[in-house]
């Protein structure tokens, strides 16, 4: 009980830290794989801490009170939904709060940017946020279905409980359904990278903060302490979408392999889940980041309702027909 | 927080906003790019001035466009440092006898840095920000 | 404590949880400068360096929900064309199709 309370506190924050060490990976590894040398790996800490002394400007005709809640409502919710997901150890919040949850969750942080967007007196970050808005619409429907068929292919294999995240990662799916489950796990696996950078806004899918289009979308308007607190909200997600793809998919542990016992054992089970994540975020969010262009907004809604929803089907069709045989 | 600690955390992550009319922006393309990555500093590019800590006025500016510099460099959040870049906007350097563009930049906006060139190399660039980043810290 | 036949979820402990991170958050919010000293043109909206001379369409909050779901619900304003027969044909079908759906139910 102590234990948890304690856990309870340390998580959040340590959320943000890791979340800031997977960026600065990130900018390194992009930066080398463009033929730079990137910045030093704490660099996004000192973006931070820059952008704490600088002004915080609110405009005029700005809606003020919406303008400066909406940074704060974004990193608290993304910080509160690490509280429900596995993280090498069991979730914080075992019982009290499941996979449906989380999926609501994870909703609100995209709309304290669509409404920051909206708030702020700019045209450049209405337009931002319309797009963000268009482009949540479009990736909820390819996420749902994924994690709507492994909690299916879970009740199918007769566990009970399959929304809670603890069932959900104890249990490897990978072999739960036979050859053709196991081929639509691993097509439902590929549509759930697909869906990271949309949701993480990056390139291709960075409409809404688009630089040269839009001349900064929705963060046109904001500086100073607004401005680092949506910073840190984007570094929070990733660790948090990241953690979700591995909960469903990957949710090996190490210690049983090692025969580690007491302490030793969520520590390292802890280590190699941010090894997992590192993983998935390089797959989905750096190396796409550095190979591709951003897309135009129709094309993002036409690429997220045909690509994804077809493949997700087809997935869920060859779970299904994995299960009967 | 005075002034010389709030230098000493900008410079460790500048973020750049570009303000040119035409051939001020093409020697700053290479900083940004691989060869001379000015990443590695921790300055970036940013597309809104509300971001930006450094306004970097490029090559010459008309009289229209010198209105419009204003009210950006009013709208940048301080601490910002300003550079004028090339001779343009120094002396007027190849426009020094148009009725049309500005003289000196410091006319109109407080600048900090003048980097002379038509239009200066990468590595003059560098070595003008490296200046910066020296002062700040001889100051602390 | 919330649950349906498959989940369940907390919103008390949900709120203690968020409360304490909304105070560590406020911690490095308050790390930050508050507000910013007025000058001329600081607080405008950013327009390139321009004045922004249309106001009234763009500071409409909701101006992005109708206009990317302007697709989607047009074809329902071109319905709606004021002419009452219509109105009441469309009614006497729906009334039809809902006691029809109650008795075959």
């Amino acid at each position: 009980m102590i234990m948890k309370v304690l856990l309870a506190m340390v998580v959040p924050v340590a959320g943000i830290l890791i979340g800031l060490l997977y960026k600065g990976i990130d900018r390194i590894l992009a930066a080398r794989m463009q033929g730079r040398v990137g910045p030093p790996l704490v660099q996004p800490l000192r973006d931070v801490r820059k952008l704490l002394v600088k002004e915080n400007i609110v405009p005029d005709d700005a809606v003020g009170w919406l303008f400066s809640s909406m940074p704060f409502v974004a990193l608290v919710s993304v910080m509160a939904i690490l509280l429900y997901l596995p993280l090498g150890i069991t979730p914080v919040l075992e019982g009290y709060g499941d996979l449906i949850l989380v999926l609501y969750l994870l909703i609100i942080p995209s709309l304290a940017l669509v409404l920051g967007g909206f708030a702020s007196s700019s045209p450049y970050a209405s337009v931002g946020g319309q797009r963000e808005m268009v482009k949540m619409m479009s990736y909820e429907f390819p996420l749902a279905i994924a994690v709507i068929s492994v909690a299916w292919l879970l009740y199918s294999s007769g566990a009970e409980n399959v929304f809670s995240l603890s069932v959900i990662s104890g249990t490897h799916v990978w072999g739960l359904a036979g050859i053709p489950g196991l081929a639509g796990l691993a097509v439902i696996f590929l549509c759930m990278l697909f869906v990271i950078p949309g949701e993480l806004g990056r390139i291709p899918f960075d409409v809404s903060e688009a630089d040269s289009e839009i001349a900064g979308g929705i963060f046109a308007e904001y500086s100073g302490r607004n401005l680092a607190l949506f910073y840190l909200a984007d570094a929070v997600k990733a660790v948090a979408i990241a953690s979700l793809a591995v909960a469903l998919f990957l949710p090996y542990t190490v210690s049983g392999i090692f025969g580690l016992g007491g302490a030793a054992a969520p520590a390292a089970d802890f280590l190699f889940h941010l090894l997992k994540v590192f993983f998935v975020l390089f797959v989905s969010s750096t190396v796409v980041r550095v190979v591709t262009g951003r897309l135009a907004i129709s094309r993002v809604v036409s690429v997220y309702w045909k690509y994804p929803v077809i493949l997700s089907f087809l997935g869920l069709l060859l779970i299904m027909g994995g299960t009967l045989i | 927080m005075e002034d010389a600690k709030k230098l000493k955390r900008l410079v460790k992550s500048v973020w750049v906003f570009n303000w040119f009319n035409s051939c001020g922006f093409t020697e700053i393309l290479p900083v940004v790019g691989s060869r001379w990555d000015m990443e590695r500093f921790g300055m970036i590019p940013v597309a809104s001035p509300r971001h930006a800590d450094c306004l970097i006025i490029a090559g010459y500016q008309t009289e229209k466009s010198i209105r419009r510099a204003q009210r950006i460099y009013r709208q940048m959040p301080k601490p910002a440092v300003v550079i004028g870049l090339g001779s343009c906007s120094m002396s007027g350097g190849m426009y020094w006898d148009s009725y049309n563009t500005i003289k000196r930049l410091s006319d109109y906006i407080p600048v900090d840095l003048y980097i002379p060139g038509c239009p200066p190399r990468p590595e003059a660039i560098l070595k003008g920000i490296m200046s910066i980043f020296r002062e700040v810290e001889d100051h602390a | 404590m919330i649950s349906t036949g498959m989940g369940s979820w907390s919103p008390l402990v949900f709120l203690i949880c968020v409360a304490f991170i909304s105070v560590v958050v406020q911690i490095i919010r308050s790390l930050g400068e508050g507000g910013f000293r007025k000058e001329e043109d600081k607080a405008e909206a950013f327009f390139s360096g321009g004045r922004l001379l249309i106001k009234n369409r763009v500071m409409d909050v909701y101006w992005g929900f109708f206009d990317a779901m302007g697709r989607y619900y047009g074809w329902m304003k071109r319905m709606h064309n004021g002419i009452v027969n219509d109105y009441v044909y469309w009614f006497v079908l729906l009334v039809t199709v809902v006691i029809g759906v109650v008795i075959l139910l």
